[in-house]
């Protein structure tokens, strides 16, 4: 699989399949929304995982769910694009949503037992998929859906399909998720943290099961999740969110170990790790509330190398000083020079 | 026994220690009739010495959570003893068990769930001095609410707020706080810092670790998170299935694991130092048993890679093999040193 690996890593000329262009989500009326997503640029490339990582509240599930067309009441992408297979979504009716839900775009949520209904047979529900888009007949559904839930790994995949989602167990239904969202194949599946509820060892079972997917139909991947060392497990691109906006983004190994924002820096560090017991060093403060910003740069008020500039002036988001501009290595901070020159913070 | 300095024990002596510990709960028989016991902790040996960390690490249904309601009186265990100090828990009468609930307090998982949203801070704090009267007299309430909200880094500002405008790290805090409140030498925290944030849990632990240090609170901590375990605990005891299926200091536990459930479960553990493609990944198969029907001999039999006839039908015990003080119960323990992976 690490050939896989490399090749992806190589080739990121390939054209994005879904792409966010200077996204803006806000809730309230329009003109005077509060602004919860501000700005965000993500491209997601056939056989790349792309992870999108931030604490609660960060908007990166606001940013899937417009990917999705499905943001909740009273939210909406106020500027900026949505675009599917170099499609604009702006005005799309729910018509035409819905076709590209399941052939193009698939999603897997965090909380399976809320997403499946609990009144229908598992089998059922994921046999729905074909029945409504490929209009086969109950029998074919179900041949084709057991043998869906055969590949994603759920034993004795005949009986199972008559089993209803609290039969399941936590991994088995978010096995029957992922085989939902994988069954017309689509291009882009968006996982928005898919093991959060599960345990250390069914966790590294799904994982392997969506990288090995993903890797085998060249899949655009978008991994949500809170959780660095699950990112730093499947992710080659890795997107860092604060407060609404993405403050770094570029591979795994430039984000992780040259982190050029602040708040990344602070995220890793606030990590236990082995190599480094004692203290654990924390980002002081907390994040702002959801469309309550502070002037300046949202992290200012927590962030160690603030100055004057960082009070005043929103920092754009440009490429990383001494990268190069080909790497697509970027964050959104006065001082990235700074900050990738300076050594992690002690621990006393 | 009124003051802080009194109460606490000398270091390392044996504060908590728990024998053949089963407790559970009671489901309907098969045909719906009838009751059936199921024993979530089925038989657990532990001792927790003062002013350390001894942290339960385990997944879903191993009967952690089980094992904190036990030793807290949450839950009456169906066997075995628990004693705190020189008392034994269970054969205590009310007055001692009151008495002893003193020493002995709990920290939960979610804190907007285990405090009423609508009571003040300082009075979620100062309830336990109502419950138990004589610790404080009721003059000095006002000045000890302020002195442990400085103890856990909150503003004194925050007595008068109420539990529904704080966050959840301010929440736990204010747990933390109310925990502290009786002066206990013991708090169990059940999954405490598992549902907040990585920047969050870091200032909880950091708080945690430096009342540790002031105080001399030892903490029976149960978490399934590895990485938060190893960076705090003194020792650490593996679940699985309702049993002990390793114990040892953390050093011992986590840089020599002899169990295969301990190595499986280590390398499942997602890093910030794996990478895509890696080959750290356990090969371990399949989901945890019902506790209502374990399997026979060895519980992890059904999913070790390297299981045997001889699992199937006997139970491996819990003994020390290699270094003092580190026990497995595998029967593979001995000739199967780590594998370092």
């Amino acid at each position: 699989m690490s050939s896989t690996v490399e090749e992806v890593a190589g080739a990121t000329e390939a054209t994005p399949v879904a792409r966010l262009r200077g996204v803006h989500i806000g809730f309230g009326a329009p003109g005077r929304e509060r602004p919860v997503v501000r700005g965000v640029e993500l491209d997601l490339v056939p056989g790349r995982v792309t992870a999108l990582v931030g604490e609660s509240g960060s908007g990166k599930s606001l940013t899937t769910l417009a990917l999705m067309g499905l943001l909740p009441g009273g939210a909406r992408v106020s500027a900026g694009s949505v675009e599917i297979d170099g499609q604009d979504t702006a005005g799309f009716t729910d018509a035409q949503w819905r076709r590209l839900r399941g052939p193009k775009i698939a999603m897997v949520f965090q909380d399976p037992m809320a997403a499946l209904n609990p009144s229908f047979t598992v089998g059922w529900q994921v046999a729905e998929t074909f029945r409504r888009h490929q209009g086969v007949s109950h029998r074919t559904a179900r041949a084709r859906t057991i043998e869906l839930m055969r590949t994603v790994g759920i034993p004795d995949a005949e009986h199972k399909y008559h089993s209803y989602p609290h039969e399941f167990s936590g991994g088995m239904r978010q096995r029957a998720m992922i085989a939902m969202a994988l069954a017309l194949e689509p291009e882009v599946l968006l996982a928005d943290e898919p093991t959060t509820a599960l345990d250390v060892t069914v966790q590294a079972q799904i994982l392997r099961l969506l990288t090995t997917r993903q890797a085998e139909a060249r899949m655009a991947m978008l991994l949500v999740s809170h959780d660095l060392g699950v990112v730093a497990r499947v992710a080659q691109h890795v997107a860092v969110m604060y407060a609404g906006r993405i403050v770094e983004a570029g591979t795994l190994d430039e984000v992780y170990t040259t982190p050029a924002h602040p708040y990344t820096r602070g995220l890793l560090d606030a990590m236990p790790d082995p190599g480094r017991p004692g203290r654990l060093v924390p980002i002081e403060g907390q994040p702002p509330a959801p469309g309550h910003l502070p002037a300046g740069c949202a992290f200012a008020p927590r962030c160690r190398f603030a100055t004057e500039v960082c009070r005043t002036d929103d920092p754009a988001t440009l490429p990383v000083p001494g990268r190069g501009t080909s790497t697509g290595h970027v964050a959104a901070c006065h001082h990235s020079a700074r900050i990738l020159g300076t050594e992690p913070e002690a621990r006393s | 026994m009124n003051t802080a300095q009194a109460s606490v024990p000398e270091a390392g002596t044996a504060l908590l220690r728990i024998r053949g510990l089963r407790a559970g709960y009671a489901t309907r028989g098969r045909s719906g009739f009838g009751r059936r016991r199921v024993d979530a902790v089925a038989g657990v040996d532990l001792t927790v010495h003062a002013g350390q960390t001894l942290c339960v690490v385990g997944e879903s249904g191993c009967g952690k959570s089980t094992l904190a309601r036990s030793v807290v009186g949450l839950l009456d265990p169906f066997a075995g003893s628990i004693s705190f100090g020189d008392v034994d828990l269970s054969a205590a009468g009310r007055r001692e068990r009151h008495r002893v609930a003193r020493d002995l307090q709990m920290v939960f998982q979610d804190p907007y769930t285990s405090l009423n949203p609508r009571m003040r801070v300082a009075d979620v704090i100062a309830e336990g001095w109502h419950v138990h009267r004589g610790v404080l007299p009721a003059g000095e309430h006002a000045a000890e609410v302020d002195r442990l909200l400085s103890l856990v880094e909150l503003d004194s500002s925050y007595a008068g707020r109420r539990l529904h405008e704080l966050s959840g790290g301010q929440c736990q805090r204010v747990s933390i706080a109310r925990a502290l409140a009786l002066r206990p030498k013991l708090i169990v925290c059940d999954e405490a810092v598992s549902a907040l944030d990585v920047s969050v849990r870091a200032q909880v632990l950091n708080l945690l670790m430096d009342l540790q240090q002031e105080l001399g609170v030892a903490y029976l901590f149960i978490s399934h998170d590895l990485d938060v375990v190893r960076h705090i605990a003194d020792e650490v005891a593996v679940m699985y299935l309702g049993t002990i299926v390793e114990h040892g200091t953390a050093a011992q536990v986590f840089q020599n694991p002899r169990h295969p459930y301990t190595r499986a479960l280590l390398s499942a553990a997602p890093s910030i130092h794996d990478r895509p493609g890696g080959t750290n990944e356990s090969a371990l198969t399949g989901e945890v048993p019902s506790p209502a029907a374990p399997p026979s001999g060895c519980r992890f039999r059904t999913r070790c890679p390297i299981a045997a006839d001889v699992c199937a039908a006997d139970v491996p015990e819990l003994r020390v093999r290699g270094d003092a003080d580190h026990a497995a119960a595998c029967h593979f323990a001995g000739e199967n040193p780590a594998t370092g992976s």
